[in-house]
């Protein structure tokens, strides 16, 4: 009776221990609650759009201006064009799950002028030769599809004007489009 | 007959045990001992090679910091440990690094932020008061109204602090414990725990 009901309490265990460790390494890829997804590009300016709290879950940081712009296998590289604020900023790549592939900020960037090709890099090439872009800097990232997320420090009243009036002057196209 | 309704029984048990398990620990902060500095816990976007840490970054929806942006610091407990009450005050004091850009930010587990008419969420460096050669902060948080640089908490159930250094140095090598303030319970409403 003890024996049968160890052997009941171990199965058990070993149901438990198996779901555990497939429930850990599914959730990532399975993840319904993405940070980007849903979001209505088409709207934004230049192709970029506005996030916060309001229409993201992504855990942004409330004294930024951010912004995010979709890069797909449809839409090949993106251009990201415009000029930054003095204050700081940076720009992230990343995937549909959320996890960073590239990041670049002000510190390594010369001047204010941002002209940064994003995407997959066998596209990038392609598309600098296509669009005829001579010199950009260039992102190149090991995945066709996801996101750029663009942060702009807002965390004062003059800073929130410069973000916005750099917010306002940002470009994201499909580099092929140009 | 028996013998199946204990083997459906002893499934769902088990899958039960494992779906809660993996929940706690992911859920779990300080279930990576590794990353801590103190109270503080080392967020990292990166750190694919831990599953638990992969699925942080998934719950979380992502927009976590890369390695030449900073880095991001999160606590839900106080200096003692205890875990941190939506229904309490506390005081967040001591130094911050210096010469970096550094935002505080107050929410729920969740990342909800607090529902107050001034639309103050945390502070930032350009906006704390400091104080002292070393430049430290004292900024509480709570439900009632306190003197000096004060976020409210109102409409959070639940609270965590995350403190993100936008700075590249920092983020390949992390500030020690001595840079970083503490979290001190200054009281509670009455009828929670204190």
């Amino acid at each position: 009776m003890i024996d049968t009901g160890l052997r009941w309490f171990a199965a058990t265990l070993c149901i438990a221990g198996l779901t555990h460790i497939s429930a850990v390494l599914l959730a990532p890829s399975h993840s319904r609650d993405l940070a980007f997804t849903g979001i209505a590009f088409g709207g934004g300016e230049g192709g970029l759009a506005r996030v916060d709290g309001s229409n993201t879950s992504a855990d942004l940081d409330p004294a930024f201006l951010n912004a995010v712009c979709r890069f797909d296998a449809e839409t090949g590289p993106v251009r990201l064009t415009g000029v930054m604020p003095g204050t700081y900023w940076s720009i992230a790549a990343m995937s549909d799950d959320g996890r960073i592939l590239s990041t670049l900020s002000r510190e390594d960037l010369r001047g204010t002028d941002l002209d940064l090709l994003v995407g997959r890099t066998a596209t990038l090439d392609a598309a600098r030769q296509s669009a005829g872009i001579a010199s950009v800097d260039v992102m190149s990232l090991p995945a066709d599809s996801g996101f750029v997320l663009v942060r702009l420090f807002a965390g004062g009243l003059d800073d929130r004007s410069l973000a916005e009036e750099a917010f306002e002057g940002l470009q994201c196209r499909p580099a092929l489009a140009n | 007959m028996f013998a199946t309704i204990r083997l459906i029984l002893v499934t769902l048990v088990g899958v039960l045990l494992g779906l809660a398990s993996a929940w706690w620990a992911v859920g779990n902060i300080r279930f990576d001992e590794g990353s801590s500095i103190g109270q503080w816990s080392l967020l990292d976007d990166g750190a694919k090679a831990n599953p638990y840490e992969a699925v942080r970054v998934a719950r979380r929806g992502g927009g976590g910091l890369g390695p030449s942006e900073g880095v991001e610091l999160i606590t839900e407990v106080d200096a003692d440990g205890k875990p941190l009450e939506a229904s309490c005050a506390y005081l967040i004091a001591g130094p911050m690094p210096q010469g970096v850009l550094w935002t505080l930010t107050i929410s729920d587990r969740d990342g909800h932020l607090p529902d107050n008419p001034a639309r103050r969420f945390g502070f930032t460096s350009l906006d704390a008061m400091t104080f002292g050669p070393s430049r430290q902060v004292r900024i509480s948080i709570g439900r009632e109204v306190r003197p000096g640089d004060f976020v409210a908490t109102t409409g959070l159930s639940s609270l965590r602090l995350t403190l993100r250094l936008y700075s590249p140095t920092l983020a390949t090598r992390a500030p020690g414990r001595d840079q970083l303030p503490s979290v001190t319970l200054l009281g509670c409403d009455e009828g929670k725990p204190s």
